[in-house]
């Protein structure tokens, strides 16, 4: 019988595009790049992998899916990003919480997605949640999966945030009363 | 509902950093279409005990997974040993062990909800970037793991960078 595991939740993006920078070395680290241009047009990256090693460096990371557009206009401006840079429209973000550093859980919940046959493009953890790139169209079912397979705290459901924090770099006045 | 939140900060702020020394960082190369031998590896995996700092992978076009693991030096072993019995002629299956190895992670407010935070740490780096052997933004933290010996020069440059209230 396995044993119980409690999360205290679940939480589910907006839809996103995964970004992949393909075949940097040392010498051509694309990524600190791709992140100044993002930067400069104000466009978040609400997730980002690297992988270093010695055939090269895999890159991955997200940007909202209203972004794809100007993010492929920007890298095809771009010759040193322009043929190295693809694209998975369509993903989202399912991240479970908390990950109480234990492999026990991480593997359960890759076992419930993998045995699912849940597409896992990208995931990583931070410090104290396990978030998981799968398609877009697969997050309510791989919330349930997971749902099924964890305790969770209370009535506690799979969650979207209620609430989108926007940057600005200008202050905008308060309308005077 | 849409709450608008005006950040400027000229330096970044962060709740501070952390590091931690003498770790190993598990490399794998497992190609997960064999589903049995997966399925298999992954249940001894869980039915024993273990403890990660950081853990991050990606699935390529050929179904390969490469999995990053970061613990402790010997913690390791027990998530080898199962992908190790359980495929070992699989072509492809692959380990590289790296150790040791450094690890710098911080936080801030709203990491990840807002744009230009990964182009600061970049840039706050230099050429440290470049000794990197794995990173991960994600949520509101921020996870370096560089080469022994590599992460106190990067940390004087993120503290010189960033904000840290006192």
């Amino acid at each position: 019988m396995m044993t119980e595991i409690q999360i205290n939740g679940l939480k589910i993006s907006g839809a996103l595009c995964l970004v992949r920078l393909h075949h940097s070395t040392p010498d051509t680290f694309r990524l600190p790049a791709f992140c100044g241009i993002m930067a400069g047009s104000q466009i978040n990256l609400p997730f980002i992998s690297t992988d270093h090693h010695s055939s090269g460096i895999q890159a991955a990371c997200c940007v909202e899916a209203k972004h794809q557009m100007l993010t492929q206009k920007l890298v095809d401006a771009d010759p040193m990003m322009k043929g190295h840079v693809s694209y998975i429209p369509d993903v989202g973000l399912l991240t479970l919480f908390p990950h109480q550093s234990s492999l026990k859980l991480f593997v359960r919940s890759l076992r419930a997605l993998s045995t699912e046959s849940v597409r896992v493009l990208e995931m990583a953890s931070s410090i104290g949640a396990l978030t998981y790139v799968l398609d877009y169209a697969q997050l309510d079912a791989a919330a349930e999966l997971l749902r099924s397979c964890f305790k969770l705290d209370g009535n506690h459901s799979p969650f979207r945030a209620e609430f989108v924090v926007r940057q600005g770099t200008q202050l905008k006045p308060e309308p005077m009363e | 509902m849409e709450t608008v939140a005006m950040y400027w900060e000229p330096r970044i702020k962060t709740y501070g950093f952390q590091v931690v020394k003498e770790l190993a960082l598990y490399r794998y190369q497992i190609p997960v279409n064999r589903s049995n031998h997966w399925e298999h590896a992954l249940e001894c995996i869980e039915n024993g005990p273990n403890r990660f700092h950081l853990i991050c992978g990606q699935l390529n076009e050929s179904l390969d997974l490469s999995l990053l693991l970061l613990c402790g030096p010997d913690r390791g072993r027990s998530f080898s040993r199962p992908i190790e019995a359980e495929m070992p002629i699989v072509e492809g299956c692959r380990r590289q062990v790296i150790t040791p190895v450094e690890f710098l992670f911080f936080q801030g407010p709203h990491f990840g909800d807002r744009f230009g935070v990964a182009d600061f740490t970049y840039r706050a780096l230099k050429d440290h970037a470049n000794d990197l052997l794995a990173a991960v933004f994600s949520c509101a933290s921020i996870y370096l793991v560089l080469p022994e010996g590599s992460a106190d020069g990067a940390l004087d440059q993120l503290n010189a960078a960033f904000n840290i209230p006192s």
